[in-house]
């Protein structure tokens, strides 16, 4: 579980940051380096992407909080993105599991598991995260004309395709890590714990696509069911097969229709 | 071998019913459906729980005949597969302490827990 992150707690959060980043930084590089050949520029795509080489199944889940999770079972590792949340925090998600799917020590097989301490395993995952998504983000706050603090943020979260919180976090980092700008943080710490209510109108009210800050409801099951299929092309008389098909094409129709649901 | 002796032993034939499932490449669900068993009596099948011998005999021989096995081959099934791990979750939750999910998304969870179970039969 991830830490609730507020603004008491905030200059704790860039303590722990201080002494992860080298680590984090050769593992952003050892990234870039193994999974992205193909040289993908958007890294909302590149993570979704390497995701699906991997299984990724996607799933609308109604509920606020549950972002996602790389689930072990035996040897297999299945990263999961819930749809039901906003575009921006499943970007985020991705990146977290990421982390957790190649780096996480804690889910290796057990005659390589290690002692961790969970809270700083997930403060890795989320910075790993932050490092992935975010380039000169404090340079681009201060490049905006608007005035309004809100506005600016709000700009930043759509040229990073990033979490609200998670903007303000790689802002206050750099105010206080690099610049002593005592202006932006304090004005960060007092708007922390207040994220606007209505995200969408804001966007919208800017003139940005709000689509960013809104549910996807993508329904994916990685290459199961193409799997299945190609199964029961090769072993015909197995009848379990086209049981466990069906079966998943159940699954699916459920699953379409707990979305209707939630679109309504 | 009688029935009644299944049921003295319906832990074991609990486990045995699972190892089954297991090897055989069915998820519960599917298992539920191709004997004609509920989900909810399947459950207290293998957790060894059904205490009425009648029921137990109906739902046992169900699962025989779905099979091709008799009650010896039930009673001294050895697994196939050795006991997987169970999930092991690297959840991005940050939920509070006391929040509780909805049925909505109970649900979906006990989907993507069938799901996870294929992929498992399936990417191995």
């Amino acid at each position: 579980m991830s830490e609730l992150i507020t603004s008491k707690n905030l200059e704790q959060v860039i303590e722990k940051n201080k002494l992860i980043k080298d680590d984090i930084l050769r593992l952003t590089n050892d990234f870039t380096v193994r999974f992205n050949k193909l040289g993908v520029t958007g890294q909302d795509k590149l993570s979704f992407s390497v995701l699906k080489e991997n299984h990724l199944i996607q799933i609308p889940i109604d509920d606020e909080y549950w972002g996602g999770a790389i689930i072990t079972k035996g040897s297999i590792k299945i990263p999961v993105i819930n749809t039901a949340q906003p575009r921006v925090y499943q970007y985020f998600v991705a990146w977290h599991e990421i982390y957790h799917l190649f780096y996480d020590l804690s889910l290796r097989d057990e005659t390589h598991n290690i002692a961790v301490d969970m809270d700083l395993n997930e403060r890795r995952a989320d910075y790993f995260a932050a490092k992935m998504i975010f380039g000169n983000v404090y340079d681009y706050y201060y490049s905006l004309d608007d005035e309004d603090f809100i506005d600016r943020v709000i700009k930043c979260m759509d040229v990073y395709k990033a979490p609200y919180k998670a903007v303000l976090i790689e802002l206050f980092e750099e105010a206080v890590t690099k610049y002593n700008d005592l202006d932006l943080k304090e004005k960060i710490l007092e708007h922390f714990d207040n994220k606007p209510e209505n995200l969408v109108q804001k966007f919208i009210d800017l003139e940005l696509d709000a689509e960013l800050v809104k549910p996807s409801y993508v329904v994916s099951l990685g290459r199961l069911e193409k799997k299945i299929q190609s199964v029961m092309k090769e072993n015909p008389d197995v009848s379990h097969h086209k049981d466990n098909y069906q079966f998943l094409l159940t699954l699916k129709n459920k699953i379409k229709k707990g979305v209707e649901g939630l679109v309504k | 071998m009688s029935i009644e002796l299944l049921f003295e032993n319906r832990k074991l034939i609990g486990e045995n019913i699972l190892n089954i499932i297991k090897d055989n490449g069915y998820t519960k669900s599917s298992f539920s459906r191709i004997t004609d068993i509920s989900r909810p009596t399947l459950n207290e099948l293998i957790k060894g729980e059904v205490n009425s011998l009648a029921t137990f005999k109906t739902h046992i021989q169900k699962i025989l005949e779905s099979q091709n096995m008799n009650e010896e081959q039930l009673l001294n099934y050895v697994p196939k597969s050795k006991t997987k791990k169970e999930l092991i979750f690297a959840l991005s939750d940050n939920a509070p302490e006391n929040h509780a999910l909805n049925p909505n998304a109970q649900e979906m969870f006990g989907i993507l827990e069938d799901i996870v179970h294929m992929c498992e039969l399936y990417y191995n």
